[in-house]
């Protein structure tokens, strides 16, 4: 309803209606959308929010981890945090100014502040989240497009290969490549963007074919416009909104893959904090009941993927209607 | 539907041998020799060179892959490097372990989340709803890894409710016939093992469902909205007929193909989920023996493991894709 | 009388406790890390092989004990001629093997010329049977072995013949890989000797019952064993439970009566537990930092010994390592019968370190080193080829010397960093990697690694490393020290424990003088055991005999 009465409204205006119009009514559109959506508020809150925070983590904070290593504080608790809760519990309330602590999050195995390393955890989470949407976004919609555009046996070698890619679980093959590749955080970036090509690769195919035979684009080539000027005009802007969409349901699922790959020990390398290997090197003293190893870490990379898995959500249902609730 | 067959059947020739050759090659460029890695300490030249020339590393890289391949074909997946012991021996001891666990998740995963997934649809943005739909998203966004860690320290260390550690207590002695613990349990009647088997289940289980009882709730409660939409829907209502057969006989009937195919998918993707699952709970299936394998360098389990995995993937996917166009004749012509 | 009927009601208090003693159970039941990957311990070098052998197989000589003293064993004495090159084994009479054929100086001949000789019927190295430590121990087979003769004078004299003296010999003999096995059953199983058809045949306290991969190995007490049995154990079953914590959980379920290294984090509640107690086995292994001397900086003694003083190897035995272990000033460990040098000492002292560094020109700090060039014949040359950080390279691996690699390592930097020298973690890949690139002399920096001794000899400790340093060797980071290298090949062609035991000492604080590698702490393996289990005897290396074990 609300779509249609704002789209009028525009409308009326008694200047042309140019694309750019168009698009910047979009936006408005989907803001609007978004905006009414508690799920986007939440989701665009918790992605805004942790990025912010790891930047400036990984800004301000420099962070060396040798030198964060005290042998006397080796597991110490986050007492001074359980007492802020159990006192907001019990209800005399302590201002979180009141307390003190060296170490809010707890200590580890070598006496590290749990909570530095949390946050430094995070940002290389989120960066190679970013890193690898960005990577798999671009070969992948290139793959896509040329396949698309250009069909023929082209197309038939490029969709084989994504075939052969999308015949291993994501995660299966990732880890295959970065055992070849050496464990490193570069290698299992490059590595789980591999396997996530075929999504953007497929998506743009078909946008590609369905729009190749599309009146607009005979007559974009009729008037002598190349390949690449018909993907850049017509096809990119029709797949933009899916893509978006992809994007950040991607980050959700890129940041999961880092955090498993570190926890079976083939991604970022010691000392460097990494949520997954945090999480992996907090298992055995968890059995004698260290749960501030875990629960710190975990609870980042939970918070993480949520924040940008609800906020993909959200999109999708502004973006495009018809897909609302599905998948 | 011949011609669909063949013609599907086809396209997955050249994706199995893409397939084989990358799993292939991707292992023969690991860097590090696994001569070395079985010596330790007292690796000598001597050494080195007999295990190589045992593993046939001397050769040249399309000498091995045709001696893999014709190797592959006769059932012969090669020797593990340590212990020297045929590779389809120990995948067939484990394999069970892992097919046990995917397959109970994947049916707690269905049992709850199709209802789930209805009564979603049925009482659209109620609380039932919301919360279903919170959970799912929720269920996506706990890495496998993270949960299984807070079961272990809920269930296991501070309540020790619940064992976390492998298929059985070593204590149990079972006879085994299928390699799927509870049916070799009432199989062989032996009800002290069916009883510590389910519970050794109870936690890898919970863990490994999650994402899939996510996945098939909301696919299960898009594909009835869209169902509960059509004309014929409101036409039974409109005939007078009762909620219940409306939901049950007319759409559910209508919805389930979708639900079917992602239950088919999410099987195949447990079975890399369970790399994880496996590792956390020490569940002797290929998930764990692969990541073993990977710290211990055994490149032929390794090479193994990746290779089955990835064909009973594909094998699935070309299921149902079959099962699909069986139910719906318009994917045959597509 | 009081006391009469006092001592009599005591008397029947004990026989009724004493009454179940009648119907226990005997069976005792191992927890392993895993499979044993063969039983004829000629051919394996794995320990969870050997300690199954072991318990129903005998060599010639044996250990003490506890100990890493040698006492005659299958042979009861022993002479050895003046140049050290001939050796006279007396057997102990009316032995036989479980088959029942008699074990006599034939079927001594017999095992070794099946070991040495590579056209021996039962040699069969084609076949794939790898003798590999007699190879280490003795040198090669046929005109490479080190013992060239063996000769069955009567039923009960043995005569071996060496090419050149031996200090480790009678060491050498005591290993598991040269227990005495039955001719005849070799013989009628061939190429399945050793496997799960066949298992071992041999003289031990125990038979070979069966062997079910994956699951168990049962061995039963042997009725007709010649010597004393000190426990009561009939039946041994040797499970292999490959993961750790399910190995706890089987102790904890009284499944299984021990299993070896529990996590140090379940240590605690094992020692706080009514039914279950902790038993150390003595460290026999080191674990230490080594240089890379072509790394220019190193080279100094200065700076090699400030980086000695810079690290708190107390404190990173305290956090890291079971509550046994023992901080390590040299290389041969405490527990070395011989060659063991307490004078050694190597305090932590970091204002000492600085003070040492800005001597050698680095009062500012090191941060980063040059790599010297390595001519034709091996040599460093003083060519600088190439400037790097300060690398500290840690193990991948957990090791009973070494429980944490990386989070060990974190903390030497942190140790470092304290004196003005900034190293980075550096991981070599794998552990087959790691290991290839240390032969080969490539860790450029700092690296770890260990030892565990073999059989007790220094020549299989400090020995086996520093022998040939008479040249710089790529293996051992290019160290070069010849007076360490000439002390050493002395002591091994010696045949006297004393004198042997002063050489090693006078090479160990040579080693020491001049900081020739940083040596970090001995760990001791902790062994878990249920509280049935008592009497047992715990071996430096491993190598614990379950005839102790009295089960109640």
């Amino acid at each position: 309803m609300s779509t249609v009465a704002h789209l009028n409204k525009t409308s009326n205006k008694s200047r042309r209606y140019t694309a750019l119009d168009a698009r910047i009514d979009a936006l408005r559109d989907v803001m609007y959308r978004l905006g009414k959506n508690p799920s986007a508020r939440i989701g665009g809150f918790l992605a805004i929010t942790l990025t912010t925070i790891a930047l400036a983590v990984a800004v301000f904070d420099a962070y060396d981890p040798v030198r964060d290593n005290n042998l006397s504080a080796r597991y110490q608790p986050p007492d001074c945090i359980v007492g802020w809760l159990g006192s907001q519990l019990s209800g005399e309330r302590q201002s979180l100014g009141e307390i003190t602590c060296d170490y809010p999050f707890g200590a580890d195995k070598n006496g590290r502040d749990i909570m530095r390393r949390v946050g430094h955890g995070m940002s290389v989470s989120i960066s190679v989240g970013f890193f690898v949407v960005a990577i798999s976004l671009t070969i992948g919609t290139t793959v896509g497009l040329v396949a698309g555009f250009l069909g023929g046996w082209v197309e038939s070698v490029l969709m084989r290969t994504i075939d052969v890619i999308l015949a291993f679980p994501s995660l299966l093959l990732a880890i295959a490549l970065v055992t070849v590749a050496g464990a490193s955080l570069t290698n299992g970036m490059i590595a789980i963007a591999i396997t996530q090509i075929p999504t953007f690769a497929r998506l743009t195919r078909s946008m590609a074919i369905s729009i190749r035979n599309t009146e607009y684009v005979t007559a974009a080539r009729s008037v002598g416009a190349g390949g690449f000027t018909i993907m850049r005009n017509h096809v990119l802007p029709n797949s933009l909104a899916p893509l978006i969409v992809q994007s950040t349901l991607m980050l959700g699922t890129a940041v999961i893959t880092t955090a498993a790959l570190g926890f079976l020990g083939l991604g970022q390398q010691p000392p460097h904090p990494e949520l997954g290997k945090m999480l992996a090197e907090s298992q055995p003293a968890l059995a004698s009941g260290k749960w501030w190893v875990m629960l710190f870490p975990g609870l980042a990379i939970v918070l993480i993927v949520l924040g940008f898995n609800l906020l993909g959500d959200a999109l999708r249902d502004a973006l495009d209607p018809r897909l609302r609730g599905t998948n | 539907m011949t011609t669909y067959l063949i013609r599907r059947t086809l396209e997955s020739i050249p994706v199995i041998i893409g397939v084989s050759i990358l799993v292939f090659m991707l292992l023969r460029l690991i860097p590090g020799d696994p001569a070395i890695a079985i010596l330790g300490e007292r690796a000598t030249p001597e050494n080195v060179a007999a295990i190589r020339e045992r593993l046939g590393l001397n050769k040249p890289l399309p000498e091995q892959y045709m001696i893999w391949v014709s190797g592959l074909l006769r059932g012969d997946l090669g020797n593990t490097v340590r212990g020297n012991i045929p590779i389809v021996n120990e995948l067939r001891a484990r394999f069970p372990a892992t097919v046990e666990l995917s397959l109970v998740a994947m049916t707690l995963a269905a049992v709850i989340g199709v209802p789930l997934g209805i009564i979603s649809a049925v009482r659209r943005n109620s609380i039932i709803d919301t919360s279903t739909m919170f959970g799912a998203l929720l269920g996506v966004s706990i890495p496998i890894f993270v949960l299984g860690l807070l079961l272990i320290y809920l269930f296991g260390v501070q309540l020790k409710w619940l064992p976390f550690i492998g298929r059985l207590d070593s204590g149990i002695k079972l006879e085994t016939r299928t390699g799927l613990f509870v049916v070799d349990s009432i199989l062989t009647g032996n009800w002290d093992a069916l009883k510590n088997a389910l519970i050794h289940l109870i936690l890898p289980a919970m863990t490994l469902f999650t994402v899939p009882l996510a996945i098939i709730a909301r696919i299960t409660r898009s594909s009835m909205l869209e169902v509960l939409n059509q004309d014929y829907i409101r036409t039974a209502r409109a005939k007078g007929l009762g909620e219940r057969p409306v939901v049950v006989t007319h759409a559910l009937r209508n919805a389930l193909l979708p639900i079917i195919t992602i239950i088919g998918l999410q099987l195949g993707t447990l079975l890399s989920g369970a790399v994880l699952t496996e590792t956390i709970y020490a569940w002797p299936g290929i998930g764990k023996w692969l990541y073993d394998s990977i710290i211990a360098r055994d490149y032929p389990i390794v090479q193994s493991v990746t290779l089955v995995i990835a064909l009973i993937y594909v094998i699935i996917n070309f299921v149902v894709d079959i099962l699909y166009a069986l139910v719906d004749p318009r994917i045959r012509v597509a | 009388m009081r006391s009469v009927l006092k001592y009599l009601s005591l008397a029947m208090i004990i026989l009724i406790l004493a009454a179940p003693a009648v119907a226990q159970d005997t069976t005792f039941r191992w927890g392993a890390f895993g499979n044993p990957v063969q039983l004829d311990p000629a051919l394996v070098t794995d320990g969870i092989s050997l300690n199954v052998t072991n318990q129903g197989c005998e060599a010639l000589a044996s250990f003490v004990g506890s100990t890493t003293e040698v006492e005659p064993w299958l042979a009861e004495s022993w002479e050895v001629s003046d140049d050290g090159l001939t050796w006279t084994f007396k057997l102990r009479e009316g032995i036989t093997f479980h088959d029942g054929t008699p074990f006599n100086a034939e079927a001594v001949k017999w095992n070794f010329d099946r070991w040495r000789l590579t056209d021996h019927p039962e040699h069969r190295d084609e076949e794939g049977q790898v003798y590999e430590y007699y190879e280490a121990q003795f040198g090669g087979f046929d005109d490479a072995s080190l013992i060239t003769n063996v000769e069955a004078l009567d039923e009960t004299t043995v005569v071996i013949t060496l090419s050149q003296p031996m200090g480790a010999f009678l060491n050498n003999l005591a290993m598991s890989n040269f227990q005495i096995a039955s001719p005849a059953a070799v013989e009628a199983a061939g190429a399945a000797y050793g496997t799960p058809e066949v298992g071992f045949v041999c003289t031990g306290p125990f038979k070979f019952v069966e062997w079910t991969p994956d699951v168990q190995v049962v061995m039963e007490r042997n009725e007709n064993y010649w010597g004393e049995i000190p426990g009561n154990v009939t039946r041994i079953e040797y499970k292999a439970i490959p993961d750790s914590a399910a190995r706890f959980a089987a102790l904890q379920a009284g499944e299984i009566d021990g299993f070896e290294q529990p996590n140090v984090e379940d240590i605690p509640t094992i020692e706080g537990s009514d039914n279950m107690h902790i038993v150390y086995r003595p460290s026999f292994n080191t674990f230490y930092l080594a240089f890379n001397y072509r790394i220019q900086e190193f080279r100094d003694p200065k700076v090699r010994q400030a980086i000695s003083l810079a690290i708190n190897r107390q404190a990173i035995v305290d956090a890291f390592y079971n509550e046994e272990a023992v901080v390590a000033n040299t290389m041969n460990p405490p527990t070395i019968a011989i060659g063991f040098n307490p004078d050694v000492k190597t305090p932590y002292d970091p204002e000492q370190a600085k003070a040492l560094l800005a001597e050698a020109g680095y009062a500012d700090g090191l941060s980063e080193v040059n790599v010297l060039g390595v001519d034709d014949n091996g040599n460093i040359t003083d060519e600088v080829v190439e400037t790097i950080p300060v690398r500290l390279y840690y193990m991948p691996v957990v090791r009973p010397y070494n429980p944490d690699g990386e989070a060990i390592a974190n903390a030497m930097a942190a140790d470092l960093a304290a004196v003005g020298i900034t190293a980075e973690l550096a991981s070599a890949g794998d552990w087959s990697t790691y290991l290839s690139e240390r032969s080969n002399g490539n860790l450029l920096g700092l690296y770890q690694l260990g030892w565990t001794g073999d059989n007790g000899d220094p020549d299989n400790f400090i020995g086996y490393f520093f022998h040939d340093v008479d040249e710089p060797l790529p293996r051992e980071g290019f160290y070069q020290s010849p007076q360490v290298a000439a002390l050493l090949q002395q002591a091994r062609a010696l045949t006297d424990p004393a004198e042997r035991d002063a050489l090693y000492k006078e090479a160990e604080a040579l080693h020491a003088a001049e900081s020739g590698r940083i040596y970090i702490a001995h760990g001791p393996v902790p062994l878990a055991f249920s509280n049935r289990v008592s009497g047992w005897v715990p071996s430096p290396f491993g190598k614990e005999l379950y005839k102790f074990v009295t089960l109640q």
